[in-house]
């Protein structure tokens, strides 16, 4: 796909330069074809593409920790701690490493995609323009629907003994996925755990 | 053949290079995982190459006008005797 796309720009570059150093080849009507496909049709698919592209990479774990205040929530990922909720998440492949910002903090609703993006839009605006707070903290309280996206129906899940107790409280809101697994970034303990190191290349 | 006036190039090769000076910072930003990526794509490539399309189609638009109003008047209808 990259692949492609830097196809795309690169043509349209060599036509734009065309266009820039010999003018005179749009006195044809041949010539203002390749113009108007050179400056109209190839710049909004290279840009539509460009874009696609970018929101694409942005929801890598590369991308997030880029800005250096979210390098201790990416430490957080590498906790030798069963308990520790990202870490385990992280460490076990239960989402994507590559992704792992990204399928957790991301809703699961018809829109949340676009409101993540919106919501790293302003992220990026705090970052260069504004100032970082000292605390980083979510919008909105954690919603078990993200949780449940992938637990729900899940064999673990279903069949663990404290859910089965507890099912209808969970049904009615009375209990959340975070009144008892509350372990997660831990980011001021973070200097007290011990750190699991992945093996090279992982 | 009719020639094209010349300020009708001359803002083609702007556009054009606005358009093409808008790929060229796109390009490496393609190879780049980083905020800072992202924010040169939206904002500096974004806007360039939109302006360039932008100033295309008007001056597109513009010469169209012009080609119009400069047409040659169209012949009287001849009256039936």
């Amino acid at each position: 796909m990259t692949a492609l796309l830097v196809a795309l720009i690169v043509l349209t570059i060599v036509l734009g330069l065309t266009i820039v150093f010999r003018p005179r080849v749009t006195r044809h009507l041949g010539g203002r074809a390749v113009a108007f496909l050179a400056m109209f049709v190839l710049p909004v698919l290279a840009l539509a593409g460009g874009a696609a592209n970018h929101m694409e990479r942005s929801k890598t774990t590369a991308f997030c920790i880029s800005c250096h205040e979210m390098q201790p929530y990416f430490d957080s990922l590498h906790v030798d701690e069963s308990r520790h909720l990202p870490a385990v998440h992280y460490q076990n492949r239960t989402i994507p490493r590559e992704k792992a910002c990204f399928t957790c903090h991301t809703q699961y609703t018809m829109f949340g995609d676009i409101k993540a993006k919106m919501n790293g839009l302003k992220h990026l605006w705090v970052h260069y323009m504004g100032t970082i707070p000292d605390k980083i903290e979510l919008y909105e309280p954690y919603n078990d629907r993200e949780c449940l996206h992938c637990h729900q129906g899940a064999r673990p899940f279903d069949e663990h003994p404290q859910h089965i107790a507890s099912r209808e409280k969970l049904a009615d809101g009375r209990l959340r996925c975070f009144s008892c697994h509350f372990n997660t970034h831990s980011i001021g303990s973070l200097h007290r755990l011990k750190r699991w190191t992945p093996p090279e290349g992982k | 053949m009719r020639l094209l006036p010349r300020s009708f190039e001359n803002r083609l090769r702007v556009s054009a290079g606005l358009i093409v000076t808008g790929l060229l910072i796109a390009l490496p930003t393609l190879f780049w995982t980083h905020a800072m990526s992202f924010m040169l794509f939206i904002t500096v490539s974004g806007a360039l190459t939109g302006l360039g399309v932008l100033v295309y189609l008007v001056s597109l638009l513009r010469h169209l006008v012009v080609a119009e109003h400069q047409a040659p008047p169209a012949e009287p209808p001849t009256t039936p005797v």
